[in-house]
């Protein structure tokens, strides 16, 4: 029998388990969303290859347990046939996280989906010289923890007072946890140095006199395993998709061109320099 | 743009309860409203006040004013909308 290659076995999502021979597949799942269809072939394919049982990962994958070395083609087809892909492990771009987002949360600044998907087809499985998550959370709310990822990426609102739409009601006062809002007799002023884009005014406004312009806060070098740290947010807030892939392109291009073989991407910042680090970003986000 | 005068016909206190009853009470309050009539709303600070304002919004409810009442309590006035 020819000698097993475990690092390709491992780059393709399998995952070796203490038991001789045996392997915990991960699966792609993008943004956290799989249809009924591909649950009903996970299952299937648990039941047939594995011991019947799934594990969900911290970040929204799912791993199929004790696969036997002799049916990993089998498990492949049979994923495949039934619209399941298998994962990646190693030095790459991994599952891209997301909420549920604006079209089905009602705290959404983005539609979270469309934008995995669109980062996952971009940047899934990409080499670099470690790995490498995106996470996308719609609102200030954080569900899923934008500032954990190496790149993280947290919708936000721009908010602009219509005074002519508004009544002076009070409910934007308290709707705002930050206390950027005041109304003072029959006038109302919003501190712009307090307010952190959530968009609860946007929302809880009755005559929609705070007008909100969605857009995404970029946090860069978050890492939450044997080293903790909180990615940090470097420029303004970006309100259209071409200044996004512009500087998650730059952020991967840094990463490639400036890190240690096997060094995360935050210990890569870390030592060539934030101030390096950050007028890469500015340089990108202008759009050179 | 000034709120139309109203005058209250109904009110109900939520500060009896906590999230999620808080908005479950108001509502219940809301659909023994005819349409077009005027709750006064007695909510606390914090939560409550953060939140129900907009939930009745996303009822689709009319959110006339919101009333502090200097005591750690809010009156929120609100006039129904639909049957």
């Amino acid at each position: 029998m020819a000698a097993v290659d475990y690092k390709a076995l491992k780059n393709g999502g399998f995952m070796r388990q203490i038991q001789k021979d045996r392997f915990s597949l991960r699966l792609k799942v993008v943004g956290g969303n799989l249809t009924a269809d591909q649950l009903v072939t996970i299952a299937e394919i648990a039941k047939k290859y594995g011991d019947g049982h799934v594990h969900l990962t911290s970040r929204q994958g799912v791993e199929i347990p004790f696969i036997h070395l002799d049916s990993v083609e089998d498990v492949k087809t049979g994923l495949s046939e039934g619209g399941v892909l298998t994962g990646v492990c190693g030095p790459r771009v991994r599952t891209v996280t997301a909420c549920q987002g604006s079209e089905v949360c009602p705290s959404g600044c983005i539609d979270t989906y469309p934008l995995a998907v669109e980062i996952s087809e971009r940047y899934f499985g990409k080499t670099l010289p470690h790995k490498f998550k995106f996470g996308i959370t719609g609102c200030q709310n954080n569900c899923l923890k934008a500032e954990e990822n190496d790149l993280g990426i947290k919708g936000g609102y721009v908010i602009t007072w219509q005074k002519d739409l508004c009544t002076l009601c009070g409910v934007c006062v308290k709707a705002c946890r930050e206390g950027a809002i005041e109304i003072n007799d029959d006038s109302l002023s919003l501190i712009k140095e307090k307010c952190n884009n959530c968009g609860r005014c946007v929302k809880a406004c009755p005559t929609e006199a705070w007008e909100g312009k969605s857009g995404y806060i970029l946090s860069f070098g978050g890492t939450f395993g044997n080293q903790i740290a909180k990615g940090n947010e470097l420029l303004p807030i970006i309100h259209d998709k071409e200044t996004l892939f512009r500087v998650a392109d730059a952020a991967l291009t840094f990463f490639a061109e400036c890190a240690n073989p096997s060094e995360r991407f935050r210990a890569a910042i870390d030592r060539s320099g934030w101030d390096k680090f950050k007028k890469a970003m500015e340089a990108a986000y202008a759009g050179a | 743009m000034p709120v139309p005068e109203y005058q209250i016909d109904e009110t109900v206190d939520i500060t009896d309860v906590v999230c999620p009853v808080t908005f479950v009470k108001a509502k219940v309050a809301l659909e023994e409203l005819d349409e077009g009539q005027i709750i006064s709303i007695r909510m606390n600070d914090g939560e409550p006040v953060q939140n129900v304002p907009r939930s009745i919004k996303d009822e689709g409810h009319k959110v006339l004013k919101l009333l502090d009442n200097k005591d750690g309590t809010y009156n929120l006035i609100v006039q129904k909308v639909g049957e």
